[in-house]
């Protein structure tokens, strides 16, 4: 009978037990929608940032302090020996090695009758069939990724302010090792458009081999990047590439050293160390996030609080009533708890539904995030993603609110005394 | 429901005062009361409105504690337990019946008179069992599904009364029980309770200041300003019934009157 008695004062406070499970409700679902906000911000750093970057990055280690990180005195030498090196490692950890050219570039339209449109730009040399760049890869909405090793891939954007489409030749300028420029007429033979404007205004792809001739920088590599079976092992791998390439040096983490005599100094980076800065804005955005929803939790615990002290002290005579029958203190202030954890348990699923509603909703066309995202490389619109075991949380989190509230209630009932409460007019 | 002791009184009130501190006043309820009440009895407690007469109903009931004094039920002095032991007094010892009925709102008849039966712990059979001869006993038999809204005061009363027998106490406090109630159905409930004391040994405690219904007690006890000033023993309780003057009072007497709304 105490549960069917705690469901029935539920219903016939109907009008406080709608604002206790709405406030529940209200918190759940804003708990789900900022938490699967987060959980798609850190999806989208894990889906574009790191196949980007690779798991391990090999580069010189001038790069950190150059005012000109696309300068060509920065690239690696006898890549392809490093890369055996590496390969030859055997390590199962390691899917694939990959050398990388990148450079500056100018675009320019391919026309005589008017002054022809031109766009400066960061070429970056991959191979065709690479594993990396995979929001390109998967952001073709013409033509393909580098066909045959044949053309260029650019976006659609870069495309309409040098007036290119699919099929239409383009001048790429570069200057090679030795200063001299050169130029030559690459055919489009892909456009992709990518979710961050800011990357596809200033990217575009070649293949390396095409690179390293227009460069003179024959197996030479801007970046040699290493893709993992599991990316929590970058760390160990980052030791173990480490020792192989500089031998003698402290392999660690992120560690620089000098190569041998005439070769530049390496830098071996896992992808926690090449985003540490990411993090710390993704570690500032959880905090920033987790205020909120910790807001939340409050404004809605106060107002359970207060719908439930409202709730029970209208009904002090009902239970004093049931303490002169016999009904226990504590077995009263359980009687409390279990309305209000029926009201809990009706306003999780609420919302529930309501978190799930709006996730839904939101993800379809994402949350455009602005320049910020774009400029940690991320997409800028973001799409909020659920996962179970937050929903879990979320709902665990909303009823422990509901019944802390409540019990601050109860415990007011449980400190008035029989007769006392027996004497109240309500 | 009869004490099995029959030396040990019931109920034993000695020197029973109550204090309430009020800002800077304190105001003294109860000044030192005393007397004792036997198994099978039918006590009146009788005085004008704020003369104490809940606050010692209370303190014999378990629900509040006196300043000084003892209260000894069966031979235990009640005064000194905690909540939980006056919790647990209540539940088994003693049955209450509220001025203003005190139902639970949202549970119906049945599951009102059974909510003690469930602190009880009793088995279902038993509970089932209890219920089905009391509602009998105060007439609801087609009242059970009803909720206490649907009842009228009387109806209601005996509702309480149920609740208050359910656990076969050994005292029945009764505050005012036919207060809020007219004069027809006060005789109703009066007789209700009186039957019961005759019939099956249930020792009743009422309080009243009304003057007719005094007068059902066996014995009465006068308070004022929180002290006896006098007690009187009536042979037997005067039937209200034959004592009416209302005309029509009587054809709502006895215990298994209908429980057609009044």
């Amino acid at each position: 009978m105490i549960p069917r008695l705690a469901l029935l004062s539920a219903i016939k406070h109907w009008r406080r037990s709608t604002v206790v499970a709405g406030a529940v409700a209200v918190a759940c679902a804003v708990m789900i929608a900022i938490g699967s906000l987060l959980n798609g911000i850190t999806t989208s750093f894990y889906d574009s940032v790191i196949p980007n970057s690779g798991h391990v990055r090999i580069d010189d280690a001038r790069v950190a302090s150059s005012l000109n990180p696309l300068g060509l005195e920065l690239l690696l030498p006898d890549a392809g020996a490093k890369i055996a090196k590496i390969r030859s490692l055997d390590d199962r950890r390691i899917v694939d090695v990959e050398p990388v050219l990148s450079f500056g570039a100018i675009l320019v339209e391919d026309r005589d009758d008017r002054d022809p449109r031109n766009i400066v730009m960061r070429g970056i040399g991959l191979s065709p069939d690479t594993r990396f760049a995979d929001n390109v890869r998967y952001s073709m909405k013409e033509g393909s990724f580098l066909p045959g090793g044949q053309g260029i891939a650019i976006s659609e954007r870069a495309a309409a302010l040098v007036g290119a489409k699919l099929g239409s030749g383009l001048l790429v300028l570069v200057q090679d090792r030795s200063g001299q420029p050169w130029y030559e007429r690459l055919v489009v033979t892909g456009l992709f458009a990518t979710e961050s404007s800011d990357f596809d205004e200033t990217t575009f792809y070649m293949t390396e081999a095409k690179a390293a001739e227009m460069l003179d920088a024959a197996d030479m590599a801007r970046e040699i990047r290493l893709l993992l079976a599991n990316r929590d092992e970058a760390e160990s791998v980052t030791k173990e590439v480490s020792a192989a390439l500089m031998p003698g040096s402290a392999a660690a983490s992120g560690a620089a050293a000098g190569g041998r005599e005439g070769s530049p100094p390496l830098r071996i980076q896992s992808w926690q160390t090449i985003n540490s800065s990411i993090f710390a804005i993704l570690l500032f955005v959880k905090i920033l996030l987790g205020i909120i929803m910790g807001l939340f939790a409050i404004v809605s615990g106060t107002i359970i609080s207060n719908t439930s002290l409202m709730s029970v002290m209208e009904r002090i005579k009902e239970y004093g009533t049931m303490r002169a029958i016999g009904l226990r203190a504590r077995a009263l202030g359980r009687l409390i708890l279990l309305e209000g954890l029926i009201l809990g348990l009706a306003g999780a699923a609420i919302g529930i539904g309501l978190g799930f509603g709006v996730v839904a909703l939101l993800s379809r066309g994402g949350i455009d995030l602005g320049g910020i995202m774009e400029s940690l490389g991320l997409s800028r619109y973001n799409r909020p993603r659920m996962d179970l075991l937050w929903f879990a949380f979320c709902t665990l989190a909303s009823l422990a609110v509901c019944l802390i509230a409540t019990a601050k209630a109860a415990r007011s009932v449980g400190a008035l005394g029989v007769a006392e409460s027996l004497a109240t007019s309500s | 429901m009869i004490s099995d002791n029959a030396k040990v009184p019931l109920l034993e009130v000695k020197g029973v005062t109550k204090d309430y501190r009020l800002g800077k006043t304190s105001i003294h309820a109860l000044r030192g009361v005393d007397f004792t009440v036997e198994a099978g009895d039918f006590l009146s407690i009788v005085g004008p409105s704020g003369c104490g007469k809940t606050t010692l109903l209370n303190i014999i009931g378990c629900i509040d504690r006196p300043s000084s004094g003892t209260v000894l039920l069966d031979g235990v002095d009640v005064s000194t337990f905690d909540d939980d032991g006056e919790a647990d007094t209540r539940l088994a010892r003693i049955g209450f019946i509220f001025q203003s009925f005190n139902l639970v709102g949202v549970l119906d008849v049945r599951e009102n008179i059974e909510f003690p039966l469930i602190l009880a712990k009793l088995p279902k059979a038993e509970r089932a069992k209890r219920i089905d001869r009391l509602v009998e006993l105060v007439g609801l038999g087609d009242f059970v599904k009803h909720k206490p809204d649907e009842l009228s005061g009387g109806q209601r009363q005996r509702v309480a009364i149920a609740r208050a027998l359910v656990n076969r106490p050994s005292l029945v406090i009764a505050d005012e029980p036919t207060a809020n109630l007219d004069s027809a159905t006060s005789t109703t409930i009066m007789e209700a309770m009186k039957a019961l004391n005759d019939e099956e040994g249930v020792t009743f405690i009422f309080s009243t200041h009304n003057e007719l219904i005094e007068r059902y007690a066996k014995r009465v006890l006068s308070i004022r300003d929180g002290l006896i000033t006098g007690e009187r023993r009536l042979a037997n309780g005067v039937r209200f019934a034959a004592a009416a003057t209302h005309e029509g009072d009587a054809a709502h007497g006895g215990v298994s009157s209908p429980g057609a709304p009044e």
